[in-house]
Order: structure tokens, then C-alpha cells, then sequence
């Protein structure tokens, strides 16, 4: 373990040294150097993940085979690797192709890598993949991960490329934001218009605000994150003892602040970093534990991936049922919208039973308050609605219900069905 | 048309849509405006669909930074219309 933090560290600082140099020396001119460099880093962080692997009991007998060994130790994750960069370069072959065609075409570059997605997420390789490497699943699982988030920004880029947001990015453009590297892994999902922008301007580098920003990072993500993982699912709930009731309470609470100090940390630090390099990431998160409804904290929580949900499925999605349903029931193909919208966001987060009814849970919460909100300021008025989104007192019991709602929530997310049915057995 | 004309009555929708009268200004963006979130933008762009005649692309209305550059994409619709 101490090997890898050595490791990742050093890795981390030549990557930086050469960016800089090739960004900062070298100019328009560098960014062909720096697609590079964020290729080779990209593999180079797979290796490194690669030497934490074990093989698992299961399949010892297969490793008396020689071949087999190899098979499994080299192969499937070098078919994996293969599969994830020839995606990328197939990708930039359809943005060229399509991105300015006429109609319907112009869609296939948004919608391959969302076809894509699909197709790596229930692919039978990685429904076995994590089975196989049960203790060793940090590889297969890392890259699914990562496609998630790779595969929303190459397609919202061919969406910002089509609308001439940005113009046709060449090779080396493309190359360093499908592969740059900060965000390659936990996102956040950043826009390549603001990528790009920060390419070419030269602006002085907040080198001192940066590295503050990434300590901030690592305290939540290391110190903050493991403590309150401690009082979460793992580390309380299911520690194999019997339990009061109050841990399942105290377990989804920890879990909330956990998963947001994991989560954020992760995103200051890929900030910060990016920020040395004088790349603009975009911000993930503001302050989601001040929210005062489910609306209001996915505006402030993953904030990248519910912008992303707005644009390509929220809006156009609203859009056409209201073409269908006609403008008198806007406010009703809105509330579908939602549960679509939320319902995609949960088993985008995973395969799982549990994912659907996380997704449900959050599109009940949202359309509760798109109803609510309308009957407010049908019936409060201007005057007295403003009266009830200024109110104190309002404000602290809607923030307490919106903590413990979304904690709850997270209950769904963080445990599979059958973790959470063997709930009543542990507590007493 | 051009920008002010298509601001001119932009108003007008906006009136219609919000609760609390939002002034607008070709450099206001949403995010100044409370009541203007992704929920109310739909309203927005159906009303402004409808009103011009027009049809937005997927993720175009998100692109413009404020009210001012949300009009010139309007304006770019009725020209491409008309012509």
C-alpha cells in the first residue's frame, strides 16, 4: 500500500512537470505533447491499479494452468484497455463524420457513447468481470467506472461541437480532454467548451489558492472520509454484531457525509490539480448539505452529471411530451420528465435493484416539490411565497427533512437488495 | 428582427412566467434570477417555441450565456425561417 501512494505521487508529479512544460513553454503548440503525455499517464495509472490485484480462491484450479494465468492476468484487461481506447478513437471518427451532418445524423456521435455505456455496463465480460476478480475487482470495476463519466463527456461534446459551441476539435484536442487525466476517473462530467477555452488563454496560474484547494481534497477524501466510513454501513451496520435500531439511523447519516466528503474531496483535488496546469474544471458541488428540497440539493450535489441530465434528456425529453400531451399539461410532462430523469440518474450509478429504488426515491422527492412548489405560489401569492422562501425557521426544518430524506436515499445506494433485507435481522 | 425587438418581447413571455417581475437585460443570466431553474426554463422555451414559430436543438438554449445571447439565437431561428 505504502508503494502505491509512492508510486501514485510520482507518477502525479511528472505528469504535472510535463504538462506545464508542454502547456506553459510550448503553447498552441504543446497540446499535441500534452494529449501524449495524457495517454501514457492514463496507462500508466492502469498498471498501476493492476499491481493491487489478487486472484481469488475461485479460481485457483484455473491457475494450475499456466495459460490460464496468463489468460486471466493479461488478456481480459488488455482487451479491456484496447475496447476503452479504440472506443475513443472511433469517437472522434464520428464526431469528423457526422457531428456537422444534416438531420438525424448529427445525433450519432451524441448517442454512441451513451449506446456504448450500455453496452459496457451489461455486457456479460463485466457482469462475470467483477465476479471473477471478487477481491481484485478494482480494475474492471475502475474502468467501468471511469466510462461512465468518459462516455457523458465525449457526448456532450459532440452536442457542443454540433452547436458550434466549439469548433471541430483536431486530433490532439480531442486526444487530451478524453484522456485528461484529473478527471479521467471520478469525473466531474466538464464541459469541453471550458476545457478548450482554458487551453488557449494564458492567464496566471493561482498556484497557492490551487495546492490549498487540493489539501482541502485530500483532508476530506483520506481523514474526514475514513472517519465517517467508520460510523457507515461497513464499518457499523454490518460489522457482523447485532444492532439498536439507532445505528441504521446513525449508518445512513455517516454514509451521507462520507460519500460527500469522498466525493467532493476527490473533485477539489482534480480541481486543484487541473488548476496547476491552467485547466479550468468545472465545480461539482455547493454546499449540498444546505439544501431545502431534493430539486434544490441536485443543484448542488454532482452538479456536472445533473447538468448533464438537463440538457440531453430532462429538456428535449419535457420538450416532446409536451409536443404530445399539448401546453395545458406542461406542468404534467414535466413531473414525468423528472421520474425519467431520476430513475436514469440510479442505475446510471450501477447495476442493481437497489440503484432503481435510489433513483425512485430522488424522482418521488423532485416531483413532490415540482407539485408543491406550484401549490405554494398558486395559493401563497407573490407576497406571502416569498415570505415562506425567506423564512428562517422554514429554511432549518426544510434543511432537517432534506438531510434525513436524502441520507435515507443513500441507504438504497450504498448496499445491494440483499444487504438491505438482512436488515432486520441485525437490529434488535 | 433584431436583438432589443426579440427582448422587447421576450418581457412579455417572461411576465407571463414569473411570479416575481424580472427586468431583462441582454447581460442577465439565470443563475441572478431565483425563480429561474431548469423546471421553469422548459416553460421558458416552450413559450418561446410557440410564441416565434421557431425550434431549438438539443442543448442550445443551455449554450447561451444570458438573455442577450439567448435572443441573437432567437433572431438566428427567424432568419433561418424566413429564408
Amino acid at each position: 500500500m505504502q508503494n502505491t501512494y509512492i508510486f501514485s505521487i510520482a507518477v502525479l508529479t511528472v505528469y504535472l512537470a510535463l504538462s506545464r512544460i508542454a502547456l506553459g513553454l510550448l503553447r498552441n503548440r504543446g497540446v499535441t505533447l500534452f494529449a501524449l503525455i495524457n495517454v501514457l499517464s492514463m496507462l500508466g495509472m492502469l498498471i498501476l491499479l493492476r499491481t493491487d490485484k489478487q486472484i481469488p480462491g475461485v479460481l485457483e484450479p484455473l491457475m494450475a494452468s499456466r495459460g490460464m494465468e496468463v489468460l486471466i492476468n493479461i488478456a481480459i484487461p488488455c482487451a479491456l484497455v484496447f475496447i476503452y481506447i479504440g472506443f475513443i478513437f472511433f469517437q472522434y471518427y464520428l464526431v469528423h463524420r457526422y457531428a456537422y451532418a444534416s438531420g438525424v445524423s448529427s445525433l450519432i456521435p451524441i448517442l454512441t457513447p451513451i449506446v456504448a455505456l450500455i453496452l459496457f455496463k451489461v455486457t456479460p465480460l463485466l457482469l462475470i468481470g467483477p465476479i471473477l476478480f471478487e477481491r481484485g475487482a478494482s480494475y474492471i470495476d475502475l474502468s467501468a467506472i471511469g466510462f461512465s463519466f468518459l462516455s457523458f463527456r465525449l457526448s456532450y461534446m459532440a452536442m457542443e461541437v454540433r452547436n458550434r459551441v466549439v469548433p471541430m476539435p483536431i486530433f490532439s484536442e480531442f486526444l487530451s480532454f478524453a484522456f485528461f487525466m484529473p478527471i479521467m476517473l471520478v469525473g466531474p462530467i466538464s464541459r469541453y467548451s471550458i476545457f478548450r477555452r482554458s487551453l488557449y488563454t494564458s492567464e496566471p496560474i493561482p498556484v497557492a489558492a490551487s495546492v490549498i484547494r487540493i489539501v482541502v481534497g485530500l483532508v476530506k477524501y483520506v481523514f474526514l472520509a475514513n472517519m465517517l466510513n467508520g460510523l457507515a454501513f461497513d464499518g457499523l451496520l454490518f460489522d457482523g454484531h447485532p444492532h439498536h435500531s439507532i445505528d441504521l439511523v446513525i449508518s445512513c447519516a455517516a454514509y451521507y457525509l462520507f460519500l460527500y466528503c469522498n466525493f467532493s474531496g476527490f473533485c477539489d483535488m482534480a480541481i486543484g490539480f487541473a488548476r496547476l496546469l491552467g485547466i479550468e474544471v468545472e465545480e461539482n458541488f455547493d454546499s449540498p448539505l444546505k439544501a431545502r428540497n431534493i430539486k434544490d440539493f441536485w443543484n448542488r450535489w454532482h452538479i456536472t452529471l445533473s447538468t448533464f441530465m438537463r440538457d440531453m434528456l430532462f429538456t428535449p425529453l419535457s420538450k416532446w411530451l409536451v409536443a404530445r400531451l399539448g401546453e395545458n399539461n406542461l406542468s404534467h410532462a414535466i413531473a414525468i420528465a423528472i421520474f425519467v430523469v431520476f430513475l436514469v440518474i440510479g442505475v446510471w450509478h450501477g447495476v442493481g435493484l437497489n440503484f432503481f429504488f435510489f433513483g425512485l426515491m430522488h424522482a418521488i422527492g423532485v416531483t413532490f416539490n415540482h407539485y408543491g412548489n406550484l401549490w405554494l405560489r398558486k395559493n401563497l401569492g407573490v407576497i406571502r411565497y416569498k415570505a415562506y422562501m425567506n423564512s428562517t425557521p422554514i429554511r432549518i426544518v426544510a434543511v432537517g427533512i432534506t438531510f434525513c430524506y436524502v441520507s435515507a436515499s443513500f441507504l438504497f445506494f450504498a448496499n445491494s437488495m440483499d444487504r438491505i433485507v438482512s436488515i432486520p435481522e441485525i437490529l434488535q | 428582427m433584431n436583438q432589443a425587438q426579440v427582448i422587447d418581447r421576450l418581457q412579455k413571455i417572461f411576465d407571463e412566467l414569473f411570479l416575481d417581475p424580472v427586468v431583462l437585460t441582454p447581460a442577465l443570466t439565470a443563475r441572478e434570477v431565483e425563480e429561474w431553474d431548469s423546471l421553469l426554463q422548459i416553460s421558458i422555451v416552450v413559450a418561446v417555441e410557440g410564441h416565434f414559430g421557431i425550434r431549438f436543438n438539443m442543448g442550445e438554449v443551455e449554450a447561451t450565456q444570458n438573455v442577450g445571447q439567448f435572443a441573437d439565437l432567437i433572431v438566428k431561428r427567424i432568419a433561418e425561417k424566413s429564408a
